[in-house]
């Protein structure tokens, strides 16, 4: 039988009730796909080829990266590292700064192609799904600049570190988002 | 020590489940069954975020099981897709 260690909420019940919401949205335009796919089986069968997968895949080995540094980061916290717990926050950051700079220049790539939100029902799905996504990485990029600077004045410890936490949630949930739309929008052609 | 070794393992493991993925995206002829493999990938890939990068596999069950459950829902709401989109068409049109 399993035991749990601990019923308390990692971070604190706001941030999930946030999270929920979001992955309600984001279910939605899961849905949407499945929906817009079956009705449209051509345009998603070429779809997937237009686009850039080396953006898809650096992206997705970016997120996964950045979800392992803010599980560091917490675990260094927990134990009270508090300056190797920023270190591994700040690399969250960059990792998301440069998720950020790959979906930009694909989305430059498909102009150059030729690509734009209006071309067909595949591609406004998306960049629905994929710049909705790119605004919540922008959201979690700023809870954690906010995470790195309160650390610096020595809001977190050990026994103190719900705000951390949270953030740490919330840029998991980026990422539990982009494992869906991954496979959605460059694999399943 | 131990708890640093899973967080490693869990995420080589969570790229190659990436790079299985990518290679089935490779395939000519990308079939239903494919599909449906794809979404187990992103399945067992939640799984492991979920349990060992938020850390809920010892933490809070309720909450662990709402997630899981969403990420169980989804992608296999995708598979069925895959692999009946004429039942999705008939339920999503008017006439």
């Amino acid at each position: 039988m399993k035991t749990y260690s601990s019923k308390e909420i990692p971070g604190d019940i706001a941030i999930w009730i946030l999270i929920f919401a979001e992955l309600f949205e984001f279910g939605l335009f899961f849905i949407l796909y499945v929906v817009a796919k079956a009705h449209n089986p051509e345009l998603f069968h070429k779809g997937p080829s237009l686009l850039s997968q080396n953006a898809g895949i650096t992206n997705t080995v970016i997120l996964l990266t950045s979800s392992f540094f803010v599980a560091k980061a917490v675990r260094a916290i927990k134990l009270g590292l508090l300056v190797q717990s920023r270190r591994w926050l700040w690399l969250t950051f960059f990792c998301g700064v440069a998720y950020c700079a790959v979906k930009l220049w694909e989305y430059s790539f498909n102009e150059l192609n030729g690509i734009r939100v209006d071309t067909n029902l595949y591609f406004t799905v998306y960049y629905y799904l994929t710049f909705n996504h790119l605004l919540h990485v922008g959201f979690g990029l700023a809870g954690l600049l906010w995470v790195i600077l309160r650390s610096k004045f020595g809001a977190y410890s050990a026994e103190q570190h719900q705000g951390l936490e949270a953030a740490a949630c919330y840029w998991h949930m980026v990422d539990l988002a982009w494992i869906i739309i991954f496979p959605l929008i460059y694999v399943m052609h | 020590m131990f708890e640093n070794k899973v967080l490693i393992s869990v995420w080589l493991f969570l790229l190659l489940l990436t790079l299985i993925s990518v290679l089935m995206a490779e395939q000519v002829d990308f079939t239903a069954l494919s599909a449906v493999l794809v979404c187990a990938i992103v399945i067992v890939k939640s799984h492991l975020v979920i349990d060992y990068l938020i850390g809920l596999k010892l933490v809070h069950p309720r909450l662990r099981r709402v997630m899981l459950g969403y990420f169980y829902f989804i992608p296999s709401l995708i598979a069925f897709g895959a692999v009946r989109p004429e039942w999705i068409v008939s339920m999503t049109s008017l006439n």
